[in-house]
């Protein structure tokens, strides 16, 4: 009889407090933005106002597709104003209708001069509330970040669409910078910086222009698109990309053309005493796309090895250039190499390690390039 | 032996009872406990802390083969007297209403953060608390089934965890042994505290059919927990680092939110889902322990009486479940339940262990 009147209790309990009573939400009513594009604030009257002069107000734009049957368009837009991100999410019930989710957002923009402010505050609204996956992927933008939520979209259902293909998994695609919230916050550990990928607009289209340099969640400088090739190879990212190469005979060009690789490092660290040595293997694998010119490969035998050589050559000259540029004008670490001598000696290096360091190491780098197919053609 | 309330239970049974008791919600949060003071080294502290497990293990099984078919309460009370024994079996309930309780509030702390974030606190550590009663309620065998049932569901939900894994990096792990003599010792005192729930053989003892096989089946346990904790351990140091890792504070689940796998899409919610059952096992194994004892102490039938007690407990373990203001003072506590399973696992058995050879008259006439 106990158990009974404990089985009919527990019912009842149960019954009485579902959890759909507390946590129950319409979807209909509630709002998903797609995108979120963080700015500084631009000057204008926001409720905020009262706070004190020295705090820089953030402006959080959204993209939220209009689930709703019906209506005249796919989506909206809507800006409010914030100290930070959560606080400008606040903001929203003021000025939309239903409730605000942002669990099921897949990319988020940060404008540049807000991304030279430093990244992690804007992530707290991210990270401190259970609701966002870690998968959210980053860029920054170099014009205000809300103006790429304004960029008209034809052949995607919206802007919030088009961000998500064009930044997850680019570097499968080509060598370009492609950063998670989770690698965002990893690559911050001792002797690691972040990169993003740097977007912007021409000609009302919306395109990688490159990779922002980060000193931990700071961003400090640039790469073009040229220069994040090297930069990704040198950094170890697993990409694939189109490579030209152009054959001199007798200071003349005899041939050019374009190979596309994949490619892997390794590295090694030494020490003698204070001074660290860290040789760079780049390896490169590919195959032949394209010739300019008719000889068959069956008939120079050599031919293969030079453009191999060539692809080589040109490679260790540009990733060398980028290194002495990371040592001399970035001065940080941004091919994440400091943590094989962490790997060594992490105890006596962790609390030096990234103030002046990388600029003071000797950085060897060497490129082997394989060229497994020629493809179809002779 | 005797089937009381369905209440014998199989020496395999018992190795996923172990197993449950030990596996919950610690796996979550213990990476980052561990890693802030072993570092990188934090896995093997973890590894090598296996011994305590392994040292209660043995003085339990010594006891238990000494006096194999006498419940932990009688046990107590011929070895101590009745007034001492009964103090003893009351500290051993203390202790599992009190690290419970922790369990708990952990427990459904993550449930609302996760997944029922306007649900109040009690009404979700309420929803808990039934599901304890109801099942533990049921004796042995069926706790035993269902331990071993759910051993499977953890076996598979892990799986999960190993996948983000492949985006980890190796040098978070190096180099190893760094933390030195020092640092590992360190380790190994407080994750020796995350092997709680061993000491659960003190009552269960009595209640396995196969006396022979318990020692074997508690080193297999032992063996299965300590894979499941270093395994954690070293995917978490190789997908965080260490100084990642300390930001958040259950790490376990953060792992599930880093990849995301077409269809599942949020792998978190999917592995809460299967963890909500698997989480509250312990309290249900160590729940049944306390209420068999607190039947045994009072000399009551266990089929009729059972579930008085464990109302009772379970009631305890809710309302001291909601006292800590928040989860940091939670974390706080833990730690000192931490030094009552050294006091349970370690001491009592030890303390049994010598009485029982002082008293070897009443050993033999009762083996």
């Amino acid at each position: 009889m106990p158990k009974r009147i404990l089985l009919a209790l527990i019912m009842v309990m149960q019954t009485i407090t579902l959890s759909g009573c507390w946590d129950y939400r319409d979807i209909n009513t509630v709002a998903f933005p797609q995108l979120g594009a963080y700015d500084l604030h631009e000057e204008g009257e926001t409720s905020m106002n009262s706070l004190s002069q020295d705090i820089q107000l953030i402006d959080l734009t959204v993209v939220i597709p209009n689930i709703a049957e019906n209506v005249e368009s796919k989506f909206k837009i809507d800006k409010t104003t914030g100290i930070l991100i959560g606080n400008a999410r606040g903001q929203k019930p003021y000025q939309l209708p239903g409730g605000y989710t942002p669990g099921v957002a897949s990319a988020i923009i940060v404008s540049q001069d807000l991304a030279a402010t430093g990244i992690n505050k804007l992530n707290e609204a991210l990270t401190r509330g259970a609701l966002n996956p870690h998968t959210l992927n980053y860029a920054i933008s170099e014009t205000r970040a809300e103006n790429i939520l304004h960029v008209p979209v034809k052949d995607f259902p919206s802007m919030g669409v088009y961000m998500r293909m064009l930044l997850r998994s680019a570097d499968k695609r080509a060598f370009i910078a492609t950063t998670t919230l989770h690698q965002f916050e990893a690559d911050q550990n001792p002797g690691k910086n972040p990169i993003m990928p740097l977007v912007t607009i021409i000609n009302d289209k919306v395109m990688f222009s490159g990779t922002a340099i980060l000193k931990k969640d700071k961003m400090i400088g640039r790469a073009d698109l040229d220069e994040t090739q090297y930069l990704l190879m040198l950094r170890g990212v697993k990409s694939t990309g189109s490579l030209p190469f152009v054959l001199n005979n007798d200071d003349n060009t005899s041939e050019y053309g374009s190979i596309v690789v994949v490619n892997k490092r390794e590295v090694k660290v030494e020490r003698n005493g204070d001074k660290f040595v860290f040789n760079i293997n780049i390896m490169l694998e590919g195959e032949v796309i394209e010739r300019s010119d008719n000889i068959l490969f069956t008939e120079d035998k050599e031919l293969i090895h030079d453009i191999e050589n060539q692809i080589t050559s040109d490679v260790t000259d540009r990733s060398k250039r980028f290194v002495k540029k990371m040592q001399e004008q970035y001065k940080v670490d941004c091919i994440d190499i400091s943590k094989y001598a962490l790997a060594k000696w992490r105890k006596e290096l962790e609390p030096r390690i990234d103030e002046e360091f990388i600029e003071n190491v000797i950085i060897n780098v060497n490129v082997t390039t394989k060229i497994n197919n020629i493809g179809e053609e002779n | 032996m005797k089937d009381r309330n369905g209440s014998t239970i199989t020496s395999k049974q018992m190795i996923f009872i172990i197993v449950g008791s030990q596996v919950g919600i610690r796996l979550m949060y213990m990476p980052r406990v561990l890693t802030a003071i072993a570092r990188q080294d934090a896995w093997i502290a973890v590894l090598i802390a296996s011994i305590v497990p392994i040292i209660s293990l043995f003085l339990i099984d010594r006891l238990g083969k000494r006096m194999p078919e006498m419940g932990f309460a009688r046990m107590s009370q011929e070895l101590f007297g009745k007034f001492l024994g009964s103090i003893l079996i009351i500290i051993f309930i203390g202790y599992v209403i009190g690290y419970m309780s922790i369990i708990m509030r952990f427990f459904s702390e993550v449930t609302k953060l996760y997944l029922l974030p306007k649900t109040p606190l009690a009404v979700i550590l309420l929803m808990y608390v039934f599901m304890v009663v109801y099942v533990a309620n049921k004796g042995a065998r069926v706790i035993g089934r269902l331990n071993d049932l759910l051993f499977y569901l953890i076996l598979a939900t892990f799986l999960l965890l190993i996948i983000p894994a492949g985006q980890g990096d190796y040098t978070y792990l190096l180099p190893i042994g760094e933390a030195g003599l020092g640092g590992i010792a360190r380790g190994f005192v407080t994750a020796g505290y995350y092997y709680a729930g061993i000491e659960v053989l003190l009552v269960y003892y009595s209640l396995v059919n196969k006396k022979d096989e318990i020692f074997k089946a508690g080193l297999i346990a032992i063996a299965i927990t300590t894979a499941f904790y270093v395994s954690i351990i070293v995917i978490c140091e190789l997908v965080f680092g260490i100084s990642g890792l300390q930001k958040h504070l259950f790490p376990g689940l953060i792992l599930l939110k880093i990849v995301q796998i077409p269809v599942f899409e949020r792998l978190e919610f999917i592995f809460l889902f299967f963890w909500l059952g698997i989480g509250a096992r312990p309290a249900i194994n160590m729940c049944f322990a306390a209420s068999l004892a607190f039947t045994q102490l009072l000399k009551l039938d266990e089929k009729k009486y059972l579930i008085y007690p464990l109302i009772l407990i379970a009631v305890s373990i809710f309302i001291l479940a909601l006292l800590p203001s928040d989860i940091l003072v939670v974390f706080n506590l833990r730690t000192f339940a931490g030094y009552g399973f050294y006091l349970i696992g370690i001491i009592y058995p030890l303390l049994f262990l010598i009485m029982s050879f002082i008293h070897e008259e009443k050993v033999k006439q009762n083996a």
